[in-house]
């Protein structure tokens, strides 16, 4: 990921030790100085472009104002851009996309340049366009006003437990087939396209007709940006910039008529088609998955041929991972707050094996990660796949890329997530080319419509009903069934009796709000540009939205392994085994949020065992109900005919879910967040150190997070500075590999975290330092002590 | 069985020896060394121990003491350790964690089923377990018997000691330690005598019997703290480099750079300690002039 939520001013101040090519240097700097904006340039021309046609489909609707702004939507060219486009003139716009979610925007616009996260200017003209042009045609037939009217009260019963995404943008999380693009251009798929519509059914032509719509409109997109390019090369004002700029005609031309052959010109396609995705849908995360792969020939082909060296391939790659920093996605501010500090999700994968076991990484492989060493920003959002042969030189500088602290490489684990993909009923073939979307969820290779992030289940809230009668202990409200009190249980298979009979309960709620939220993006937001780069859809002739993808799965969150495990764990030692705590004084202690028994709360947080600390009891707890969640999916189909699966991850939304749920036995107070992650530890909670975090994730069976899972572990710097500490990192992610767990993602941590540390002890208990002979956590060492080791560690890292 | 005490036993350790390991650091040491990185280590016997900075004072350490040996002071929990029995109910019934003694008994099989628990972290790297302390030797017979039990698994084992011990307890572990680490801290054995309580003629002799032992099988590593004052002088360091070289040049010396951070434990713990002006470690370029003391000598230093 890195899910790392920290401010992108913060992870800017984080890159000064690049050393990039000074051309990277510059493009980098001015992309960052440049403010954002909110953009209501395409919502104008796709209003008019509705209006005109009021009464076509929505699909040829779709496409017509897809086509409309590839055509007439403004365009800019850096001169010293290596890599061209984008779908605003500047970048990091908010572009709004009025089809999808409208509602929010004018509820949440005034506030849009001072909320909390993800804040973006506006400009007030545009802000008195959007209310009087685009707003009142949209009111009512959005994505989210339609949902709201046919499913309103139905996703505020649950809301609290269940959080159903998707809900006013488009779905994403999709990696499409960007090597078939990169081979035969939108003119090639164009010709495919028209030549299955020449037999299609009635049902499909419209379907193939908004394909070619598109297309054709692509071709115009990139040869009006070849048109610009070269009259800013007749004006250029060094020879340089000219020459530059008269070779972004030649390939912007070239593509426009058909595939690329060199590797500029691949990247340059590649790009173009996450520009138009984007430019089709206001989503997260279209992917471009293993590019280390599927460009690897063309980089060959320039080097063999000597057209390219190895340093000009480097800078082709870092112009690219600068572009992937140049969209960011407008989400309403509840949804920033669950996925804070734009996780766009251009995830690039690099190394993996094959069927056979053999490795596949190759020279891009490094140079990925090189690159991502220079640039240091959140994009892409860059996925090592490890393996039992993973070469110990790519490991080595995946740990060295670590060490620099911008959280990525992340590591995906082959030897996990293959076996997990097949038991999906995903084919050899395509689970051993999987690759990443998003954050941490796993696809196949072009041909997915994963529709992973529908929807995050909190189980915690779920024990939270199951210990209070189904009555929320934040509002008093009776969300649940009537279970009982944790006091009217006798036993502790009671306690998970009623948790069972919550989890159902809500579990059939959601399974209808996610059928509802599919039916209407099948009716409003059909995508042709994405369905031509999705297998099968034109071979089906059927939109990816309907299910025309191969694969059609659906990706439900279980939140949260840690909470549950710790709370459930406590009850069962402390009031049901040992019998040292008392049912009502525990069910007093969390209606009241331990106000008047801090006691409680700090018995209930040192006397029980935690998740995290290869407590195997402890951990098979986690386990047992992500099982008892999984198993629910038996037998059922999703919207699209395709399988539920579940994933455990959070990205940020353990805050704002646990500002949903009450205090918990695990000595957690009311509203304070969950665990992070999705497999971490609670907070400081895992005390043995890394090796015992990694032996409890890995008693969470890898196959239940087949739609992905994401551990965080932080580090200190230091480690990554001696050669032992680096070699032992290596070595840790070789354990990793052994123990299949699917993902692990690092903070290594810094001096403003250390003093982060030090403020808020309880947040950092589990960082670790090397003291003297032996390693201490950090936070139970001495105020005094801290402060020489900050003073140290700003030492050790000037 | 045999039984040992010991006063942690740390995971994930990567700079006791090769890859990721599992040390053990026994309770117990004859030496004093004055810049002891480790004073839980020193007394073989076991303390109550209290931790302010945990502290709820909810008292109830003060009300399950059977003894009265719990005070809660105005300024923090007193413990008055003679008339403490080591009962422990004071650490069940804090609740916040804050007591806790600085040691254990711990028997063979039960090292062998915690090291155990990481042994796909042991098999990755080439790792293993390292005894440190403390002093291990103390322990001898301890050693030997979990150092067999873990050989007869596979697993490497390191021992890192000052070799102040009788070769009688050296001996047997030759078979059962992989890699040993000696301490060489200071030459002239007067002046060994006042930095640690103790000659260093058994250490030396120990050590040439050793390499007399293992020469040739790379199973040896010599490491020098730095220490100011102590042992960081250019005459030490020479004399040391001397030193090793008369007993065998091959043998590979790891200089271990002064660590500050130990005097902040002290500070905690009640203990003086003289180091506490001392507030930084060696700068690389210091480094390279005492690496340079050894190479001079024709030493492999790093």
């Amino acid at each position: 990921m890195t899910l790392v939520v920290r401010p992108f001013s913060e992870q800017v101040a984080a890159s000064a030790q690049t050393q990039p090519t000074p051309r990277i240097s510059a493009l980098k700097e001015r992309m960052l100085d440049e403010p954002r904006f909110l953009s209501i340039e395409q919502a104008l021309i796709i209003t008019d472009v509705y209006q005109a046609h009021e009464g076509e489909s929505a699909a040829v609707k779709r496409a017509l104002s897809l086509a409309e702004a590839m055509r007439r939507i403004e365009i800019h060219v850096d001169p010293d851009e290596l890599i061209v486009g984008n779908r605003t003139t500047g970048v990091r716009a908010g572009v709004v996309f009025p089809e999808a979610g409208i509602s929010w925007i004018d509820r949440e616009l005034d506030a849009m340049s001072t909320r909390p996260q993800d804040k973006f200017n506006v400009r007030p003209e545009d802000a008195a366009t959007f209310r009087e042009r685009i707003l009142p045609y949209w009111q009512g037939k959005t994505l989210e006003d339609t949902l709201r009217a046919e499913d309103g009260p139905l996703l505020d019963a649950i809301t609290r437990v269940v959080k159903i995404n998707q809900k006013d943008h488009a779905q994403g999380h999709i990696c499409p087939d960007t090597a078939k693009w990169i081979r035969l251009g939108p003119a090639g798929i164009r010709a495919e396209a028209a030549a299955q519509a020449a037999t299609a059914t009635p049902d499909q032509r419209e379907f193939y007709n908004s394909v070619l719509i598109v297309l054709d409109a692509a071709m115009d997109f990139m040869r009006r940006y070849a048109d610009l390019a070269s009259e800013m090369a007749t004006a250029a004002d060094s020879p340089e910039r000219a020459a530059n700029l008269r070779e972004t005609a030649r390939i912007c031309t070239k593509l426009s008529l058909g595939g690329a052959e060199t590797f500029h010109e691949a990247v340059q396609a590649l790009w173009f088609l996450f520009a138009l995705l984007h430019l089709e849908s206001n989503a997260s995360s279209f992917s471009p998955g293993r590019a280390d792969q599927y460009l690897y020939p063309y980089y060959r082909g320039d080097i063999e041929a000597g057209r390219l060296d190895r340093a000009g391939a480097l800078e082709l790659v870092e112009a690219l991972w600068l572009k992937f920093n140049q969209i960011v996605y407008l989400r309403n501010s509840h949804s920033a707050s669950f996925f804070a500090g734009f996780p766009i999700g251009f995830n690039v994968a690099l190394g993996g094996r094959d069927e056979a076991g053999r490795d596949e990484s190759n020279d891009l492989s490094f140079l990925f990660l090189e690159a991502q060493g220079h640039i240091l920003l959140p994009q892409p959002n860059l996925s090592a796949r490890l393996h039992e042969h993973t070469p110990d030189a790519l490991l080595d500088e995946c740990t060295r890329v670590v060490g620099l602290g911008s959280g990525m490489p992340q590591v995906f684990n082959d030897e996990s997530i293959i076996p997990a993909l097949e038991a999906q009923g995903i084919a050899p073939a395509d689970a051993v080319n999987y690759a990443i979307v998003g954050c941490v969820e796993l696809t196949t290779h072009g041909n997915t419509l994963g529709w992973s992030d529908a929807a995050m289940f909190n189980l915690v809230k779920a024990l939270e009903l199951a210990m209070n009668d189904g009555k929320c202990l934040i509002t008093g409200a009776q969300l649940g069934p009537k279970t009982g009190y944790l006091t009217d249980f006798a036993a502790f298979e009671d306690l998970e009796k009623a948790f069972a009979v919550q989890i159902n309960y809500f579990f059939e709620k959601m399974i209808d709000a996610c059928e509802k939220v599919e039916e209407i993006h099948q009716r409003l937001l059909p995508s042709a540009l994405l369905s031509s780069v999705i297998d099968d859809c034109l071979d089906r002739g059927m939109d990816v939205t309907r299910g025309g993808a191969h694969y059609n799965l659906s990706g439900i969150q279980v939140i949260q392994v840690a909470n549950v495990a710790d709370s459930l764990a406590a009850v069962k030692k402390l009031v049901f085994d040992d019998g040292t705590v008392d049912k009502a004084r525990l069910v007093a202690a969390l209606q009241t949020n331990y106000q008047t028994d801090e006691e409680l709360r700090q018995i209930l947080l040192n006397k029980a065992p935690k998740y995290g600390n290869d407590v195997v009891w402890v951990d098979e707890i986690g386990n047992k109900w992500v099982h008892y969640f999984a198993g629910l999916f038996e037998g059922r189909t999703n919207y699209r005919g395709g399988r539920y699966h579940t994933g455990l991850y959070t990205v940020s939304a353990h805050v704002p879910m646990g500002a949903n749920v009450g205090a918990t036995p695990d000595g957690r107070q009311a509203q304070a967040p969950l665990a992070d992650g999705g497999m971490s530890a609670v907070y400081g909670r895992d005390r043995h150190g890394p090796t015992a975090l990694l032996a409890s994730v890995a008693r969470v069976d890898s196959y239940l997070g087949s739609n992905g899972t994401l551990l965080n572990m932080k580090f200190l710097p230091r480690l990554f500075k001696s050669v032992e500490g680096a070699k032992a990192f290596s070595s840790m992610l070789r354990g990793f590999v052994r123990l299949r767990i699917n993902h692990v993602q690092f903070n290594v941590v810094t001096r403003e975290d250390l003093i982060a540390a030090q403020k808020d002890p309880d947040k950092y208990r589990n960082l670790t330092i090397r003291v003297a002979g032996y390693t201490a956590y950090f936070t139970e060492l001495a105020e005094d002590l801290q402060n020489e080791i900050i003073a140290r560690t700003s030492y050790e890292d000037s | 069985m045999t039984t040992g005490r010991i006063f942690d036993l740390q995971r994930f350790s990567v700079h006791d020896g090769p890859g990721i390991r599992t040390t053990v650091f026994l309770k117990g040491c004859p030496l004093r060394c004055r810049w002891c990185q480790n004073p839980e280590g020193l007394e073989r016997d076991i303390s109550l121990w209290h931790f302010q900075n945990l502290c709820g004072r909810s008292g109830h350490c003060e009300t399950v003491c059977p003894t009265k040996a719990i005070t809660l002071a105005p300024t923090g929990v007193e413990i008055n350790h003679a008339a403490c029995t080591l009962c422990g109910d004071c650490i069940e019934a804090c609740p916040r964690n804050a007591l806790a003694m600085d040691g254990r008994d711990i028997t063979t099989d039960e090292v062998v089923a915690e090291v155990s628990k990481d042994s796909i972290f042991h098999d990755v790297s080439g790792g293993g377990v390292t005894f440190s302390g403390g002093e291990p030797l103390a322990q001898a017979a301890f050693v030997r018997d979990t150092a067999a039990a873990l050989k007869t698994r596979g697993l490497p084992t390191t021992l890192e000691s000052s070799f102040h011990a009788p070769w009688s307890s050296i001996e047997p572990l030759l078979p059962l330690i992989d890699l040993f680490i000696v301490d060489l801290k200071v030459a002239d054995p007067a002046a060994h005598r006042v930095a640690t309580g103790v000659s260093n003629e058994l250490i030396l002799a120990n050590l040439r019997r050793l390499d007399e032992a293992l020469r040739g099988t790379g199973r040896i590593l010599v490491r020098v703290p730095l220490v100011p004052r102590y042992t960081a002088t250019t005459e030490n360091l020479r004399a040391i480099a001397g030193l090793i070289a008369d007993i065998n040049p091959l043998l590979p010396v790891e200089l271990m750079n002064f660590n500050p951070l130990a005097s902040a434990k002290y500070r905690r713990m009640g203990m003086a300690h003289e180091f506490a002006d001392v507030a930084t470690s060696y700068s690389p370029a210091e480094m390279a002039q005492f690496q340079l003391l050894f190479a001079e000598r024709g030493l492999a230093v790093r």
